[in-house]
């Protein structure tokens, strides 16, 4: 306890204060500019950090580093091209429900939604860091190949129409995950002697591409279109409604936003586990859940169509795993993503190390990190609320034709900046391509998107186990031994059958109706 | 019974060219590294197959139509040339900002309510500007400059 | 920092501002900012100690600035590459690591070693056998009689990089039996290691002496020629018995092959300078990286040994072409 208020009173300093919340303003605008994501944010502040006292520079990149995710999904609902890629299932209902003249609602949703998912996930961060690093330490290569099937199962009950093309999608995905170094034997596969290729697609640009490029494409199409047509094109949503979620509300997300929040604590405290992964398993329990409660009643609209649960499942998860993301490295010196490694060369510019180390050389900085996620995310709802409607307001600013070649302009320039590189444009070029081919050929993007995360975890996880255990693969069903895999497996099972259930249930049913129908009019 | 103008099956057997292509390439690779990506082109090549056999089968599959081909040439497959052009000029040394504002304007004016105006040149001008000083400026991003100018700064 | 930065920035947005500068090697070097390569992203191990060096340098610096630029990508072939082919002026200075050396033997690289010219050395990180708190294996000697009967799992930081060189030396010299989990860097090892998913770990020093000072694991020997200061208790790998008198990865400055000798040699004595500065000293050890300076003649030896060390587990093991 004596700890936690030393981490209150570091925080309580004034400039430390006023750092975060410069963190979570520039977090907000740069999350929200298409192109720009928390990787670029935090390169240029780690040199900064030199001339900055280590308590303001670890305090802007807190606030930074919540207020991002939130950027990201005021572009994904006023224009459904997603700030960062933690937004890019909440352009799907956020938008719609903006085009349903919900603007502010759908704002308003994903705001709070984000919030709680933070709060949540720093509170866990606060108070059960060591017994949750100790479980995330149990995470082997057997556990964590069991967790990337679990993640590929979650996508089944997403797939909305033809099964072939769902798996069709996830193989795709799964295949453009072998390019570069093979982990087991440092072969180059498919590479063509492309340097930029040798570490694999480099995965900022192909994310940029597949949601950014693939939606200005869209935009495009629409325009053309409606050009061709002579229709004047519709105008971007405006926010005409209230942006508080009313009560009701409120209490009718409560489950989701528990439900998506746990699913991402979990999943970031798991190291390399990922954002995205939990977004889609948070999604896809949440879908589940709308189309049981609520689908068909009235006043309520068809999953996908602007559903306040398909914007506050993936918002709340992926705050979630923002402050729980900081477990493992805070507790083991391990970094859990891209963006938490980045803290480490924060830390290490001023002279420290992440870990239990820290705790004991610099135990208030330690805990003014912890308790700064729990303040960064009980400030940045107010701030997201004033600051949402002047960003969303800038949309307005260009016409529709100027507009979509900015966004493009901005990613493209965004995966540029990834590594500095013209081959990087490239690649977002042809991801965005093959994204938007996808689209017309009514192939779904999750399985794609969930198997390039996936890929890699999946193949060197498996290859390291089998060499460890010598070729057996009970190993990752043997509940001695393994307990937490057995776990994931069943669980992997339970999603793969669950549609298949409900669907021969539901094809059942109708049975029995005709049946009862016909006997009616006999 | 058009086959050739569904949807599916072109898909279908660009996924089985893909396929067998992604097989053969991993056939070359080391023992080790190949088992994987050769298991996964075979699944690959096995759900395309099973992808035109439901196309042909399906009396209501999805057809191509003419006019939405026309758009998605005019419209998006000319951003991608677009692009793409601009993405070679970079990379051949054209500098970030003359490339970006030529593209720029002829992206915004081809959409435009009115296509021949030079308000469009203006509006290119000033808003690359505002992305260039984003990323070279305040992101410390090393842009391509143009060779004479990069001396010139130098 | 911003300031220069934004001066060029303003600079390139009006077009056409003449600035006078002289495309002849001055006596004035460095007349403008000196831009270190870094082969890879903002936030490893290479980027911020470079970062920290430029810190500590532009104290001695008057009319010019260190200025770190991040070209990642191909496992730093991209940088490395970008780094041979840049103008040799004196400007563009690469953060040179091992694998600098070997990747042109392992891979297609367009450069080749002596495309670079070594300026100074600043790091030597030797190699460290390592293994979880919970682990059985005590001492060396207890790992050593083990790994002689049946091989144990060791994960390594990728297959053909120094420290999974480092075991297939091990391999050869002492006779001991490893199977190979490689991981894509360091936290994927330290995750293996702490939690027992592996037996042992082979690590540079700087990467895991905090870990072991935390006592999430331990160190049990040291590739370096005698003990160090800041690990009295640990034997070296010679002691131990295994037959190897060093294996250390290093971090030092190179620039492109043609840069003139006062540019080197100015450099080279920058970085000497730096190197005992008392500010970066703590710093740099309060992290634990090994401190180390050679200037350009020791460094190409270092290079050298190292490039033959390399060169024999190489072509041993048929590690080419991968």
């Amino acid at each position: 306890m004596d700890s936690i208020l030393l981490g209150f009173t570091t925080l309580m300093d004034p400039g430390v204060l006023g750092f975060m919340l410069i963190g979570i303003v520039a977090g907000l605008i740069v999350g929200s500019i298409p192109g720009l994501n928390d990787n670029i944010a935090f390169a240029i502040f780690i040199p900064l950090s030199f001339s900055l006292s280590p308590t303001y520079a670890l305090a802007l990149m807190v606030g930074l580093y919540c207020a991002t995710a939130v950027g990201g999904a005021i572009p994904a609902i006023m224009v459904k091209v997603p700030g960062t890629a933690s937004a890019i299932l909440t352009a799907v209902d956020g938008h719609a429900m903006a085009r349903n003249g919900r603007a502010g609602q759908a704002l308003g949703i994903a705001i709070s939604s984000s919030v709680f998912g933070g709060f949540l996930s720093g509170l866990v961060l606060l108070f059960f860091a060591p017994p949750m690093a100790a479980f995330a330490l149990r995470f082997g290569y057997v556990e964590n190949f069991s967790l990337g099937i679990l993640g590929m199962a979650s996508v089944i009950g997403l797939l909305g129409g033809s099964v072939v093309k769902g798996l069709i999608s996830a193989v795709f995905g799964l295949l453009v995950a072998t390019i570069g170094f093979s982990q087991q034997s440092g072969y180059p596969r498919f590479t063509y002697g492309l340097d930029n290729l040798y570490e694999g697609v480099p995965f900022v640009p192909l994310l940029v591409g597949l949601f950014g490029i693939t939606a200005v494409l869209e935009l495009t199409e629409e325009l053309v279109h409606d050009r061709r047509k002579g229709i004047k094109t519709a105008d971007m949503p405006r926010i005409t409604d209230s942006l508080l979620p009313s009560w009701s509300m409120m209490k009718r997300l409560m489950p989701t936003w528990l439900q998506c929040s746990a699913i991402g604590n979990i999943i970031g405290i798991i190291p390399g586990a990922g954002m995205l992964m939990a977004i889609y398993m948070g999604y896809e329990r949440s879908s589940r859940r709308y189309k049981r409660l609520y689908e068909g009643k009235p006043g309520e609209v068809e999953w996908g169509k602007g559903a306040p649960e398909g914007i506050a499942a993936p918002e709340s998860a992926n705050n979630a795993v923002v402050a729980s993301s900081m477990v493992p490295l805070l507790s083991l010196g391990i970094p859990g993503n891209s963006v938490s490694a980045l803290f480490i060369g924060a830390l290490m510019i001023q002279g420290m190390v992440p870990g239990p180390l820290l705790f004991m050389d610099h135990p208030d900085i330690a805990w003014m990190i912890i308790v700064g996620f729990l303040a960064a995310n009980i400030v940045m709802g107010p701030i997201a609320f004033l600051l949402v409607r002047s960003i969303s307001g800038l949309v307005f600013l260009l016409p529709k034709h100027v507009l979509v070649p900015t966004i493009a302009l901005l990613c493209l320039t965004g995966a540029y900046s990834d590594e500095n590189s013209v081959f990087s444009i490239v690649i977002a070029l042809i991801s965005g391509t093959v994204g938007y081919a996808f689209r017309k050929l009514d192939i779904p993007h999750a399985p794609l998107i969930l198997a390039l995360v996936l890929g890699r975890t999946i193949e060197d996880n498996l290859s390291n186990t089998l060499s460890i255990s010598g070729g057996d693969w009970m190993i990752f069903i043997d509940p001695v031994g393994h307990p937490i895999s057995v776990a994931l497996m069943v669980g992997a099972v339970l999603f793969m059958v669950g549609p298949m259930i409900s669907g021969a249930r539901k094809r059942l049913q109708a049975r029995r109706q005709q049946t009862e129908m016909e006997l009616q009019n006999s | 019974m058009h086959v050739v103008k569904r949807i599916d099956f072109w898909s279908g057997l660009g996924f089985l060219i893909l396929g067998a292509w992604a097989f053969m390439t991993a056939r070359g690779f080391d023992a080790t590294s190949s088992t994987y990506p050769m298991f996964l082109a075979a699944i690959l090549f096995g759900l395309a197959a099973l992808l035109i056999v439901q196309s042909v089968r399906d009396p209501d599959a999805k057809t191509v139509h003419p006019e939405s081909t026309r758009i998605l040439l005019l419209g998006p497959g000319m951003r991608i040339v677009a692009w793409g052009g601009w993405a070679v000029a970079l990379a051949a040394g054209g500098g970030y900002l003359l490339p970006s504002i030529v593209v720029f304007a002829l992206i915004a004016a081809w959409v435009a309510p009115v296509r021949k105006d030079w308000r469009h040149l203006l509006v290119a001008v000033g808003l690359v500007l505002v992305v260039f000083f984003m990323f070279y400026v305040v992101f410390d991003v090393p842009l391509p400059i143009v060779d004479a100018l990069q001396d010139l700064l130098d | 920092m911003c300031k220069t930065v934004f001066g060029k920035g303003i600079v390139a947005a009006l077009l056409g501002v003449a600035l006078v500068s002289s495309p002849v090697f001055a006596a004035d070097y460095p007349s403008k900012d000196v831009r270190i390569i870094v082969p890879f992203k903002p936030g490893g191990g290479v980027d911020t100690t470079s970062r920290i060096l430029a810190e500590y340098g532009n104290k001695h610096m008057k009319n010019a600035k260190l200025v770190v630029e991040n070209r990642a990508g191909g496992g730093g072939i991209v940088g490395q590459t970008f780094a041979a082919k840049a103008k040799p002026n004196g400007y563009t200075v690469l953060a040179m690591t091992s694998s600098v050396v070997t990747n042109p033997v392992l891979k297609e690289t367009e450069y080749k070693i002596s495309d670079f010219r070594p300026v100074a050395l600043y790091n030597m990180d030797p190699e460290v056998i390592v293994v979880g708190a919970a682990s059985p294996f005590k001492t060396i000697a207890d790992l050593v009689k083990d790994a002689k009967v049946s091989p144990l799992s060791v994960t390594v930081a990728g297959i053909a990089t120094s420290h999974h060189m480092a075991g297939l030396a091990l391999e050869d010299s002492a006779g001991l039996k490893f199977t190979y989990v490689p991981t894509k860097g360091f936290g994927g090892q330290l995750q293996a290691v702490m939690g027992g998913h592996v037996q042992v770990a082979l690590f540079p020093l700087g990467e895991i002496k905090k870990h072991a000072d935390a006592g999430s694991v331990r160190i049990l020997a040291v590739a370096a020629d005698k003990r160090m200061a800041i690990l009295p208790d640990v034997p070296t790998w010679q002691e131990s018995g295994l037959n190897i008198k060093r294996w250390t990865t290093f971090r030092g400055w190179a620039v492109p092959k043609g840069t003139p000798d006062a540019a080197v040699a100015y450099l080279s004595d920058l970085l000497g300078k730096v190197s005992v500065d008392e500010g970066y000293i703590k710093q740099m050890t309060d992290y634990g990286y090994p401190i180390a300076y050679e200037d350009a003649k020791g460094f190409a030896e270092v290079v050298s040994d190292y490039a033959d060390l390399t060169d024999k587990v190489i072509k041993k093991h048929g590690l080419k072409g991968k």
